[in-house]
């Protein structure tokens, strides 16, 4: 930090905002980033959306999502491994890295020939500037750039465009959990040298709901007319909300995932009673959030595992049910109606529960705590035992190891 | 022959008449057989002689000349007799790939 500047946004205030942008503030302050940022070119031009999705579109007709990668590489250090920007961008709520899905054979290339280069003698320096130099020439709208021949470099296996899932995955659930800025600033807070574009970049942010620097050309998204939540929360710290933009485009956030139509949205308020067949038609990123959704131990103790059960495939409800407590996962499947008693003996009740043919079904053995409770009560407790036991005596001597049941006899037990 | 067999909670002492352990001699009258993780209460063996093995940090084999008391904060006591034990700990099913150790 720099000792007095501000490096903060209110970022529940700014995603409340509703207001019309302040586009001349806004444009001053996309300059002033462009001066300190140093590697953007003079900003020539602004182009203004006036809703998220003519911002994405803006964003890739701006040149095919300019992603100035060399100058993060810059600002993030290492020049030789780009390993620091994959999963550059992390989930702002669960602070878990999303996988940066970006093609970059150039990348993997330089790092082919970088060594044979370093062996010829070339200077680290110079190495370093010609990464930035080959990367420049990703930006090919940057007319300033006089370009770079090599003939260890084949400029034919630059992709055409950047694919769909970038957008998907990346772009739009970041701009839309208000997180595009916030996770730039939060790299760009790790070291002082971040810190002037930090602010600088807080000064946009502070005047538009998102944007996007490229060469000489910015794209700022003016503020929505309106954000409505459904969770309850308020309206900068909602997840869930519909929002409209001033031209009349309305969008949809179900708990920070951007859906395409208000129809998604009511989907998935009443989650369930979706379908298996109806989570699939989502997209990728919203299955991923549903699933993470329902991975929620409150979740499964609301919705039970039969409802569970129509919703996830079998490899996700299998990790969830492995992930749940044995007293949830009792409670639950008691509750449900669906536990059958196999039987009682001195030593405990076998229970089971029969799942679908794929998942095998979950055995239970309660048992009786041998010592009392200090009132004087004997407390029962659940153990899973695996799913070929046939009584509880086996069930109990499985839970030691080896023992063979017909050994299973404590001389004492407390 | 059925083994010989006393459980406390989460833990199974069972006799064994010959043991292969490669027991060390503890320098106090008590050990710590078991760790409670969930509540913070242990399973102590109480003897003036305890020989032990371990596999890990966790004892799986005892060798008590004079015998010895277990004591835990929310079980009764056990007295084992003078002998050799392995001690197993109650595990969970999770999974055809997992199980995981119960604790008191």
């Amino acid at each position: 930090m720099i000792p007095g500047v501000q490096n903060s946004i209110d970022w529940e205030t700014n995603r409340a905002r509703t207001h019309p942008a302040d586009r001349a503030a806004a444009e001053d302050a996309a300059r002033g980033f462009y001066r300190t940022v140093g590697l953007f070119g003079e900003l020539r031009s602004v182009l203004w959306a006036d809703s998220f999705p003519e911002f994405f579109q803006m964003v890739r007709q701006v040149g095919q999502a300019q992603f100035p990668w060399f100058w993060l590489r810059r600002r993030l250090g290492d020049a030789s491994e780009y390993a620091p920007l994959l999963g550059w961008f992390e989930h702002p709520f669960t602070g878990r890295k999303i996988e940066w899905e970006f093609p970059n054979p150039r990348l993997e290339k330089f790092r082919a020939i970088r060594p044979q280069l370093l062996r010829a003698g070339t200077p680290q320096w110079m190495l370093d500037d010609l990464i930035d130099q080959k990367l420049a020439r990703l930006f090919k709208s940057d007319p300033d750039f006089k370009g770079f021949e090599d003939g260890d470099w084949n400029m034919d296996d630059e992709p055409e465009s950047y694919p769909q899932s970038y957008f998907w995955h990346q772009l739009i659930p970041s701009v839309y959990r208000d997180s595009f800025g916030k996770v730039l600033l939060n790299r760009f807070d790790n070291t002082a040298l971040m810190t002037c574009e930090s602010v600088a970049a807080t000064r946009i942010l502070e005047q538009c709901a998102a944007f996007f620097p490229s060469f000489h050309c910015v794209v700022l998204c003016d503020f929505p007319e309106r954000i409505e939540p459904l969770d309850g929360k308020p309206v900068g710290e909602s997840l869930t909300f519909t929002g409209r933009f001033r031209s009349g485009e309305e969008f949809f956030v179900w708990r920070g995932c951007p859906l395409a139509d208000r129809r998604e949205l009511e989907a998935l308020l009443d989650i369930g009673e979706l379908s298996r067949d109806r989570l699939l038609d989502f997209p990728e990123v919203v299955q991923r959030q549903i699933r993470e959704v329902l991975g929620d131990r409150s979740l499964m103790l609301s919705y039970g595992i039969s409802n569970l059960a129509e919703v996830l495939p079998n490899e996700d409800l299998h990790a969830l049910i492995e992930s749940q407590s044995t007293e949830d996962l009792f409670e639950i499947s008691k509750r449900e109606g669906f536990l059958e008693q196999l039987g009682t003996d001195d030593f405990g009740t076998l229970f089971r529960r029969r799942m679908s043919e794929e998942l095998e079904p979950l055995m239970f053995v309660e048992v009786l705590n041998s010592t009392p409770e200090p009132d004087g009560s004997f407390r029962n407790y659940v153990l899973r035992v695996p799913p070929d036991v046939s009584t509880p005596r086996e069930a109990v001597a499985w839970t030691f190891g080896t023992i063979d049941p017909e050994d299973y006899q404590p001389v004492r037990e407390t | 022959m059925k083994k010989e067999m006393y459980r406390q909670g989460d833990i199974l002492f069972v006799r064994r008449e010959h043991s292969y352990a490669d027991f060390s001699r503890h320098e106090s009258d008590r050990l710590e057989v078991a760790q409670g993780e969930a509540t913070g209460h242990h399973h102590v063996l109480v003897s003036p002689e305890i020989h032990y093995s371990k596999f890990g940090e966790m004892v799986n084999g005892l060798s008590l000349p004079i015998g010895g008391r277990v004591e835990h904060e929310e079980h009764a006591p056990i007295e084992l007799p003078p002998g050799q034990y392995e001690v197993i700990r109650q595990r969970e099913y999770r999974s055809e790939f997992r199980t995981t150790d119960v604790t008191d």
